[in-house]
């Protein structure tokens, strides 16, 4: 195991640096001038050249490329261009929002989905159809609008939860649970319905199989049948879906950001896109890469204590 | 006990706790709301600041942000004419001399005094700091100089007539000297003379500002809400729908939603603050001959119908004219507001006799931003009805801002916003404007605006912003649309007294009062 550990962390910070170098590069494609966006239209040809030369713009690739990996590695992330605080403590400020949304969609779509796709598997008939329907929905719905719906019903005409408004879990857990019910249900509908339907499709195999039925012949109760054998069987596949959706929910995080107005990792991206500041993006990039590589090693690792037959050599 | 029965009385206690906890949050909400309801005042704004060094704003909402722990040393009052604040007067001496004398006993929040030693030492940060609100600043001062603790004198390299504006922006903001000389600090911190404390600990940079109010300020008056909370909501249907709930008390809206609003009870305050036209940049006519002939570009300003583009866009808050100049802005002439009234057919008259009976090709600069592509296509649409097919090329936003200053189109469609008449002007259509490339010299404009420059008053320098209009339109240099609509809903519940700034995008948070 410490082996397999350690092999997929060399291979994660190789991928990494590719990511990396593939962004930078990709980045100066990026139409647009970061010297003109500063200065909004009102800079003379002058001054332009002034703030390129701040900047670093004038100088070659390789050697703005060689200087930046040189920070990166020793893990600076520069300065935006347009606030100059630094990238790391913009992208640190940021992380919990986005983290915590994914992380409570993801928790939110397993407990939901998991009991709808057990509930379809189990019992069958008008309630599997239903929940199909339902999940279908879910999967239809863009989560952006979906978002906004539920900011009419709740906020707007019920008056039950805010339209607005994050605040940190740690310094005010209520407040967040309050502020999060609905952004973390417009992000996690579609998730759901993956969860669920998975689920079902699993158990369902799960419990034709073999060695169920040689369970069911012995008298073990349904009860335990179901959860203690087959769920655990069914929920290989689950849990490797868990970390493709939690990779989707980090972008889906930046549609939900904007209609909630959360100040998280997607609304940075929005606005350094449009402000064409380049280190954060890159920063960002990165930042992302290296949680989406943490989630992927640790569904890894819960996959082989889920299945003991998975190997590591 | 049956599987369905478990899943039914979990998720019922899941949902009990839920509502539970969003109903006592929100009741504590509600009842610290209703405690505080005329203490403290929540305020939408669709952008805020890219870090609280003043320098780093613009002409958006973010500047009430600033201006709330931050005083400019001159205040522009809403109806375009300028107040004491941190200087209790000032004037031009000469075309490049101004003097300013500051009001006593103002201090920072560290306590520190202001005086004209830490004005001079943010005027002269101000110009060595590129950036959009400093760069006319930057370009027109030469040295700044205390001569005594309560005067300063700016000199200028070039006569600018437009330095009571910029003093009154951002630009203008005075931060203490012990935050000035740690200026890597300014991002995350304030400490200004304003009229707010900021209050980082319940602040979220980027989502939430909050600021107290300072018991000692030396306008306390203009300011009774206690507490201030910013919410950055850059979606506008999101920010419509928070200040309809209850949870704003001041937001920026559109013209579509000023039914709804009114249904939900809130008031609003309305302006413009910018001009759309199409700048016939080209008008040597190096890449399209057509545009050096004034009867061609006459003939595009008559074939555009105004009224019709401006009330599909802004509605009836919108402002058709040709005139670039807002109103009370100096040298503002009524009588120049329908100098082209739509008349496509002496628009064809005038492109026949020009030698272009069927029309041309006219390349157009555009983004996506502000509205302008969809402007321009419903000009193109009226262009096309006299022949003359544009060619919409359209680029993001950041490349846009680079090819404004370049040559490499014939004309470009962009608002003419939020700039004092003389910059305005000068940028745009002045000998060395850097909005305009191609360097077109008309010896009236360019003698207007000298005598503007040299002015060292709004109502001296009027006429000749006005002679420069009028030559400005006569020749058609570029092709108006008019003006759109800015609009801000409140709800007259929790403050009243707002008044719409001119020639800007959002009211003052100044002199905001608590209903009765």
């Amino acid at each position: 195991m410490i082996s397999f550990v350690l092999k997929r962390i060399v291979v994660s910070v190789v991928l990494l640096w590719a990511v990396a170098t593939f962004t930078f590069l990709l980045l100066q494609l990026m139409p647009g001038d970061p010297a003109a966006i500063i200065l909004g239209g009102q800079g003379t040809p002058a001054q332009l050249a002034h703030v390129r030369t701040e900047l670093g713009l004038n100088r070659p690739l390789f050697v703005q490329y060689g200087s930046w990996l040189g920070r990166v590695v020793h893990g600076d992330l520069g300065h935006s261009v347009i606030s100059g605080q630094s990238v790391i403590s913009i992208l640190n400020q940021r992380a919990p929002v986005t983290v915590s949304l994914a992380v409570a969609g993801v928790l939110v779509s397993l407990v939901i989905g998991v009991v709808l796709g057990v509930l379809a598997a189990v019992r069958g008939g008008w309630v599997d159809r239903t929940v199909r329907l339902v999940t279908a929905a879910g999967v239809a719905l863009p989560n952006f609008w979906l978002g906004a719906l539920l900011v009419v019903i709740f906020s707007v005409w019920l008056r039950l939860l805010p339209a607005v408004g994050y605040a940190s879990f740690v310094s005010a857990p209520l407040s967040w649970v309050r502020d999060m019910v609905l952004p973390v249900a417009a992000i996690a509908a579609a998730s759901v319905a993956g969860i669920a339907r998975q689920t079902r499709v699993s158990m369902l195999a799960a419990l034709q199989s073999e060695y169920v039925q040689t369970l069911r012949g012995v008298g073990l109760p349904m009860r335990s049948i179901i959860y203690k054998h087959a769920l655990r069987n069914a929920s290989i596949p689950i849990v490797t879906i868990v970390g493709l959706l939690f990779v989707g929910l980090l972008g889906g995080a930046v549609l939900v950001e904007q209609v909630f107005a959360l100040p998280g990792l997607g609304q940075e991206t929005v606005q350094a896109i449009a402000n064409h500041d380049i280190p954060v993006l890159q920063g960002l990039v990165i930042y992302t890469t290296l949680i989406v590589l943490v989630v992927n090693l640790m569904i890894d690792l819960a996959y082989a204590w889920l299945n003991p037959k998975v190997r590591y050599s | 006990m049956r599987l369905a029965k478990k899943v039914v009385i979990a998720v019922a206690l899941a949902a009990m706790a839920s509502t539970l906890a969003a109903c006592s949050s929100g009741s504590t909400a509600t009842t610290s709301a209703v405690a505080s309801k005329h203490t403290t005042l929540t305020i939408g704004a669709p952008s805020g600041p890219n870090g609280l060094d003043p320098y780093n704003c613009g002409n958006g909402p973010e500047g009430n942000i600033l201006r709330s722990g931050y005083d400019t040393l001159i205040r522009a009052a809403p109806n375009g004419t300028f107040q004491p604040s941190l200087a209790l007067s000032w004037g031009y001496t000469s075309p490049t001399s101004f003097s300013m004398k500051l009001r006593p006993g103002v201090r920072f929040s560290d306590g520190t005094p202001m005086n004209s030693a830490a004005v001079v030492g943010n005027l002269e940060r101000a110009s060595k700091t590129l950036g959009q609100i400093t760069a006319a600043f930057a370009q027109a001062v030469q040295s700044v100089t205390a001569v005594d603790p309560a005067d300063v004198t700016i000199m200028l390299s070039k006569p600018n007539p437009d330095l009571t504006t910029i003093l009154s922006s951002c630009a203008g903001m005075i931060v203490s000297p012990e935050l000035l000389a740690q200026s890597s600090q300014m991002t995350n911190t304030m400490d200004g003379t304003g009229p707010y404390k900021y209050d980082a600990s319940a602040s979220t940079p980027g989502s939430i500002y909050t600021f107290q109010r300072k018991a000692t300020y030396w306008n306390a008056a203009a300011y009774p809400f206690h507490t201030v909370v910013y919410k950055i909501i850059t979606d506008f249907n999101t920010e419509f729908d928070a200040i309809r709930s209850g949870e704003l008390d001041f937001a920026v809206g559109t013209p579509g939603e000023m039914s709804s609003a009114t249904a939900a009870g809130l008031a609003f305050v309305q302006g413009s603050i910018n001009f759309y036209a199409v700048d016939l940049r080209d008008r040597e006519g190096t890449k399209v001959p057509a545009l050096n002939n004034v009867l061609v570009r006459q003939a595009l300003n008559y074939a555009i119908d105004r009224t019709a583009i401006i009330k599909t866009f802004f509605g009836s808050i919108g402002r058709p004219t040709d005139q670039l100049l807002n109103v009370h802005a100096p040298g503002y002439d009524v009588a120049l507001n329908d100098s082209y009234p739509y008349d496509p057919t002496k628009a064809k008259q005038l492109l026949a006799e020009a030698g272009y009976p069927n029309g041309f090709t006219l390349p157009v600069l555009s983004t996506q931003g502000f509205e302008l592509d969809q402007i321009l296509q419903a000009v193109g649409g009226y262009w096309a009805k006299i022949g003359v097919k544009v060619q919409d090329e359209v680029q993001q936003i950041g490349n846009w801002e680079v090819f404004l200053i370049s040559n490499e189109y014939p004309s470009a469609i962009f608002p003419f916003s939020g700039l004092p008449p003389y910059t305005a002007f000068a940028q745009s259509f002045g000998p060395d404007g850097p909005l305009d490339p191609f360097h077109t010299v008309n010896p009236a404009v360019d003698s207007a605006l000298s005598q503007a420059a040299a002015a060292t008053s709004a109502s001296t320098m009027a006429p000749f912003i006005t002679s420069a209009q009028k030559v400005l339109l006569n020749q058609a240099w570029y092709a108006g649309v008019g003006y759109d609509a800015v609009i801000w809903f409140y709800n007259p519940k929790v403050v009243n007294g707002i008044q719409m700034q001119q020639g800007e995008s959002v009211p003052h948070f100044y002199n905001w009062k608590v209903p009765s």
